[in-house]
């Protein structure tokens, strides 16, 4: 009963807000959320990709989670917070790999990582990384 | 809600009631006072980019509090305004400035009497709270169904975690309903990277 799940690409799209770019790709598991998360409508941008997360993740295969957010408002937070609690469930049944990279003085980004893991219960690996792509 | 009912204006001076508190010898990089839409709330955000330069920390802190403020404005003033593209938008005031040692942001919006106690008592629990207490209520408020209109709250909380400061706030009555209630924020410019 394997659905077909169709990849995701959004570019980033920078207007009066900005929202990130996405690349989830069914075949390797490998999804990735980068850029700017700055929405009004979070829900309308993410719930779709928590649709397909949900979807992807009766298939049982593993998934690799990269996050690269420079900044997100608090109103995409509470829908990242959706997408971590799914897959620290999928822990359960499949390999789960979620990697947060963060710019390397952006303390306030690694105590609000360790406050996702705290919340999800599930390890978060933190990048750091050097250049800024600002 | 309701709020597109209320068709509130009022006959103040936001930005004199504003710049009363500032200090003497900051210097004003930006002022405004009018509706908070989208647009101005976009343009302000890549002003910042070119005010503070230097410090990428300092301009992520003063980047991520000035747009959880001016959403407040946007979402709750009491003074509202219908723009051209037929949306209610908050009316407001702020300031941004610098001075030797901080960047400077007072932002300032009328309240209704009735809510200001509502957000007098939430200023002072955050003010109350140290810091991993202020992280475990950031958490159990993210935790909040997304939509409720708990934002107001965790965007306070986020920028008391955020500046690592008190919220500094300054009420002036206008009339005998109405408060105009701003936030006095400092960022300091040699943020000292803590590790733990």
């Amino acid at each position: 009963m394997e659905e077909n799940l169709e990849n995701i690409h959004l570019d980033e799209v920078r207007n009066i807000y900005v929202s990130p770019r996405v690349d989830f790709n069914a075949e390797t598991g490998v999804c990735e959320i980068s850029g700017e998360s700055f929405l009004e409508e979070t829900a309308k941008f993410y719930s779709p990709l928590l649709d397909w997360l949900k979807k992807y993740t009766k298939t049982g295969r593993p998934i690799t989670f990269n996050i690269k957010l420079t900044y997100f408002n608090t109103s995409s937070s509470k829908w990242l917070l959706k997408i971590l609690y799914l897959l620290s469930e999928y822990q359960n049944k499949a390999d789960v790999k979620i990697n947060w990279y963060i710019y390397k003085d952006d303390i306030d980004l690694v105590e609000d990582i360790q406050d996702f893991m705290e919340d999800v219960g599930t390890k978060i690996n933190i990048i750091f990384y050097d250049d800024e792509n600002k | 809600m309701d709020k597109e009912l209320v068709k509130n204006s009022f006959d103040i001076d936001q930005l004199g009631l504003i710049k009363q508190l500032i200090p003497e010898n900051a210097k004003i990089l930006l002022e405004y006072e009018g509706p908070f839409s989208k647009e101005i709330i976009r343009l302000f955000s890549l002003k910042i980019s070119e005010f503070i330069k230097t410090n990428s920390q300092v301009y992520k802190k003063f980047f991520y509090v000035f747009i959880e403020l001016a959403q407040n404005v946007k979402e709750y003033s009491d003074w509202r305004s219908t723009l051209e593209d037929g949306k209610n938008y908050g009316v407001g005031a702020l300031i941004i400035g610098e001075l030797d040692d901080r960047f400077i942001l007072y932002i300032g919006n009328v309240v209704n009497n009735k809510d200001l106690e509502v957000l007098k008592k939430k200023c002072e629990i955050i003010n109350s709270l140290d810091r991993e207490s202020l992280r475990l209520f950031k958490r159990q408020q993210r935790n909040l169904i997304p939509g409720t209109n708990q934002n107001a709250h965790i965007g306070l909380i986020m920028v008391a975690l955020t500046t690592r400061k008190k919220l500094d706030i300054d009420i002036k009555p206008i009339d005998e309903n109405h408060s105009f209630f701003t936030l006095k924020i400092s960022i300091q410019k040699n943020f000292k990277q803590t590790s733990n």
